[in-house]
């Protein structure tokens, strides 16, 4: 057919086509002086093909410096316990072109379809050609140190990453005729902490050897600035200098005593509930978080265990259970709801009508819904024994090992939902025990 | 001393060409437009592909959402909301418009909204791009432009007549658009009138250029929207002229009860082109009992006159358990392209007519125009004589024409103020503020002109 209107059907399949091209230039100083003195620079520019005419190229670069401190003689002689010890710091930039293509580019593309046999062409996307590289820095200094022969060896590092002109999919209202645009968001967001680490050798004897490490992490995260946030959607999300994990949630004032139903404030006072008065703002996620191990070993046997500890708010089991009278399993706190008027409870009357399902939604968006789920569990443990090698090569084996391993034995916490570590309605890490014997030949 | 030297000019020149080649990658980074688009302003300058840029609104307006005739169009979702249709266990999106208690987070109730505004997009897309064109014809330029407003005009008053006044969109400039606010109810008429009267005066009263197809709009599919737009405004005099132009032309003429959707019949004005059935047939033919969404409330269907033909060639019904289930007909052969999704037919013309001549005292005009369709149906006449309370006339012949069509039946329940009266003993959760369905959510936490602006009960 070398006419495709004389067929009696068209039918259009999707063709895609994509050209990405990026140049970028960079140089690198690394300089190190008499094994002490370390510094580093780089510097570069970037160009993509992602963004549109005048905003393709930008410029990055990053700046080390350390200093090996330990190796100074006025240390060696003043410490001489000190073995090693570190003085780092660095500052960069970076940028980001992960997006897709063209999406500054004002185009039509075929449809999905044929309307009386004539392909139609259909908007692409809704162009934005102001859009450019999104813009992270980083910032850490930290220093590291060791103890006795690096029998003890610790380190405690500081950061702060600022990330700005995020390029994300803005929501835009249906009025426009699309939800959403490429654009780089006016946020500034700043991801800081510090993280300490400490490695332990306790005793290293003939038959016997232990050790222990320990790291804490302490993050926080920060909305910066938002200029203009007030006219966006995001406003009902996020509060400029908290956390982006925030939630704005309604102010529960507790369960009716006439009606038996959840209640929350009215902030503005308009006689309606509704997003406008999601005013409580609550964090939601973790402060610090952990770990502890230890290992022990006396000729064949090894003790293994490690901890890990969080300290966090999450969702708690008021989100997860269901509007008691539907069909979902329930704690057995509901048998004392509200029944009567004058009641006083902390769980509303049965129901399975609009209003309580209404009421029940409304404290999963509450403050109510947001507990404590700090915990502590033994994550990892793991005890065996292996024969000794007098014994195996008698045996005609290589290696003999038997062991008991077990994961998420046992967890500390006063968190009422399924599990702290994953909140929700989740299947939660399983508690495992193993019990086996290794053999090779 | 050599060694040195020529590793020092090695070095400088290889920077240097480095530099050189990074300057030069300034359109290294720059690409063309891919192979498989088509930039706007190339769209505007042929007329086949500005062509092809309008007649995709028409595909999409069939493909889904509020002009489909399926599940989320205004065809069916409007049966639920007034008398027509009862829901057995519907999902929530459903049951809330069949209890008219909807929340603004409705998905239904937003894709409703966004299709319409994309469809709007579109239109003044076509607009925009013709208006910058040097390269189209003058014919072309002005068949597709009427269309597109047409279309546009189409969209706002669907949105005008379920939200209440709604923001007039005239541009495809998102950053206006962002932050747009609601216009009057009679500011959105207005500006309806204006494209529909700026359309009517250029487009062609055939349908040649879509093939002789009755799928595209021409001159006499806008005097059919005149007609409708004047009679909801209480404009009487012009109802019944652009009526009048409609039922006198031709082309248009009553068919037989079972071929009132058939394609390219002659009581078409304008019709979806689909090529295998069209979407109403799945949102109201039930297969087999209980049904999956909904069904014709009883009490509807017991309403028509014995020996009415419509309640036995457009009301089909099943069984299971000695329960009887009733449904639209009107969509039932699964046939390609033998019916085809209908939005404007005469029929609706002479009721529309007989309204406007009932408002304007013309009582026997306005039963002539009723019998018209009472005939067709295989009633007998409505005399002149004596007491014949015309408007519950006209509602019922309406109710019994046009039911389960693009929401005429809740449209009047709403125009004429007889919504109350019919749904609260119906509805129990009904009140005054459910004539107009809620703005959804989404519009309103992304346009911060609209912040406070939701629709009374919301």
């Amino acid at each position: 057919m070398k006419n495709i209107t004389a067929a009696s059907d068209l039918m259009y399949g999707s063709s895609y086509y994509l050209q990405y091209r990026y140049a970028a230039l960079f140089g690198r100083i690394n300089y190190l002086y008499d094994g002490k003195y370390i510094l580093n620079i780089t510097a570069r520019r970037d160009g993509s093909s992602r963004f549109g005419p005048g905003r393709q190229f930008a410029n990055f670069g990053a700046v080390g410096a350390a200093w090996i401190f330990s190796k100074e003689r006025f240390i060696s002689r003043t410490m001489p316990f000190l073995s090693f010890g570190k003085l780092r710091g660095s500052f960069g930039i970076t940028g980001n072109d992960q997006i897709s293509d063209y999406q500054y580019l004002d185009a039509y593309k075929p449809s999905t379809g044929a309307y009386q046999n004539v392909v139609g062409l259909t908007p692409a996307r809704l162009a934005n050609p102001n859009f450019s590289w999104e813009q992270n820095s980083k910032l850490e200094g930290a220093i590291e140190l060791g103890f006795v022969n690096s029998r003890i060896n610790m380190s405690v590092s500081l950061y702060r990453n600022e990330s700005s002109s995020q390029l994300v999919g803005y929501p835009i209202p249906p009025t426009t005729g699309f939800a959403s645009i490429q654009a780089n968001f006016p946020a500034t967001v700043r991801n800081s902490g510090a993280e300490f680490e400490l490695t332990t050798t306790n005793i290293e004897a003939k038959a016997f050897t232990w050790t222990s490490a320990v790291n804490v992490s302490i993050p926080h995260n920060k909305l910066v600035s938002f200029p203009g946030i007030e006219n966006t959607s995001y406003a009902d999300q996020y509060v400029v200098g908290e956390p982006l994990s925030v939630r704005k949630l309604y102010r529960y004032v507790g369960v009716d005593q006439t009606v038996g139903l959840y209640q929350f404030a009215d902030v503005n006072d308009d006689g309606n509930i509704d997003y406008l008065d999601q005013q409580s703002v609550q964090f939601v996620g973790q402060r610090w978080y952990g770990g502890f191990q230890n290992r022990l070993s006396y000729r064949g046997f090894e003790l293994d265990f490690i901890f890990q500890f969080v300290n966090q708010s999450a969702r708690n089991e008021y989100y997860v259970m269901g509007s008691p009278g539907s069909m979902q399993n329930q704690r057995p706190e509901v048998l004392g709801r509200w029944r009567l008027e004058g009641d006083q409870s902390s769980i509303q009357r049965y129901g399975q009508s609009y209003e309580t399902d209404g009421t029940y939604s409304q404290l999963q968006e509450s403050d109510h819904s947001i507990g404590g789920a700090s915990y502590m569990r033994l994550k990892n443990i793991s005890f065996s024994y292996a024969l000794p090698v007098k014994w195996t090569s008698a045996l005609r084996i290589k290696q003999l090992e038997t062991f008991v391993h077990a994961q998420n034995l046992f967890t500390v916490t006063s968190f009422k939902g399924l599990d702290p570590e994953t909140p929700g309605l989740l299947l939660p890490p399983l508690r495992v025990v193993t019990l086996g014997i290794s053999v090779s030949f | 001393m050599r060694i040195y030297y020529a590793q020092f000019v090695l070095s400088r020149a290889s920077v240097l060409a480095l530099v050189l080649i990074a300057w030069g990658c300034e359109n290294f980074v720059e690409v063309d437009p891919p192979r498989n688009e088509l930039v706007r302003s190339s769209v505007f300058d042929s007329n086949s592909t500005a062509s092809a840029a309008l007649t995709d609104i028409y595909y999409q307006l069939n493909r889904t959402g509020f002009a489909s005739g399926s599940v989320s169009s205004i065809s069916y979702l409007t049966t639920l909301l007034s008398d027509e249709q009862v829901v057995g266990t519907a999902p929530l999106v459903f049951s809330e418009f069949a209890a008219n208690e909807i929340r603004p987070d409705n998905s239904n109730v937003a894709e409703l909204w966004n299709g319409m505004y994309k469809a709007i997009y579109q239109a003044n897309a076509i607009i925009e791009g013709v208006q910058n064109s040097t390269q189209i014809t003058e014919e072309v330029a002005v068949q597709i432009v009427g269309e597109a407003k047409f279309l546009r005009a189409f969209s706002h008053f669907y949105l005008l007549n379920l939200f209440g006044g709604v923001p007039i969109v005239t541009g495809t400039d998102y950053q206006l658009n962002t932050n747009i606010s609601r216009s009057s109810e009679s500011e959105v008429y207005e500006h309806i009138l204006k494209d529909l009267l700026e359309c009517e005066a250029v487009l062609t009263d055939d349908y040649n250029f879509a093939g002789g197809a009755r799928v595209r709009v021409n001159r006499n599919v806008v005097r059919a929207f005149l007609s409708r737009v004047y009679l909801y405004q209480g404009n009487w005099e012009k109802a019944e002229q652009f009526a009048t132009t409609v039922i006198d032309n031709s082309a248009y003429s009553l068919v037989a009860l079972s071929e009132i959707v058939s394609q390219n019949n002659e009581e078409a004005i304008w019709q979806l082109y689909n090529n295998f059935y069209p979407n109403d047939l799945l949102a109201f033919y039930l297969f087999s009992a209980p049904p999956r969404l909904s069904s014709l409330r009883e009490s509807f269907v017991e309403l028509f006159e014995g020996d009415d033909q419509r309640r036995q060639i457009w009301i089909g019904s099943v069984s299971s358990d000695a329960v009887t289930f009733f449904f639209p007909m009107k969509y039932h052969s699964l046939e390609s392209a033998a019916q085809y999704s209908t939005v404007f037919r005469l029929a609706e013309q002479y009721l529309i007519r007989a309204e406007a001549k009932a408002q304007l005292n013309n009582v026997d005009g306005a039963l002539a125009d009723v019998n018209v369709i009472r005939e067709r149906a295989g009633l007998t006449s409505i005399a002149s004589s004596g007491e014949v309370e015309i408007m519950k006339v006209i509602e019922q012949e309406r109710r019994s024409e046009l039911f389960s069509e693009w929401g005429h039946r809740w449209f009047d329940l709403k125009r004429t103020g007889r919504a109350t009266a019919v749904l609260s003993s119906l509805k129990p959760q009904w009140s005054e503020t459910d004539l107009l369905l809620p703005i959804p959510e989404i519009q309103i936490k992304n346009d911060p002109s609209m912040k406070g602006s939701q629709n009374p009960g919301y």
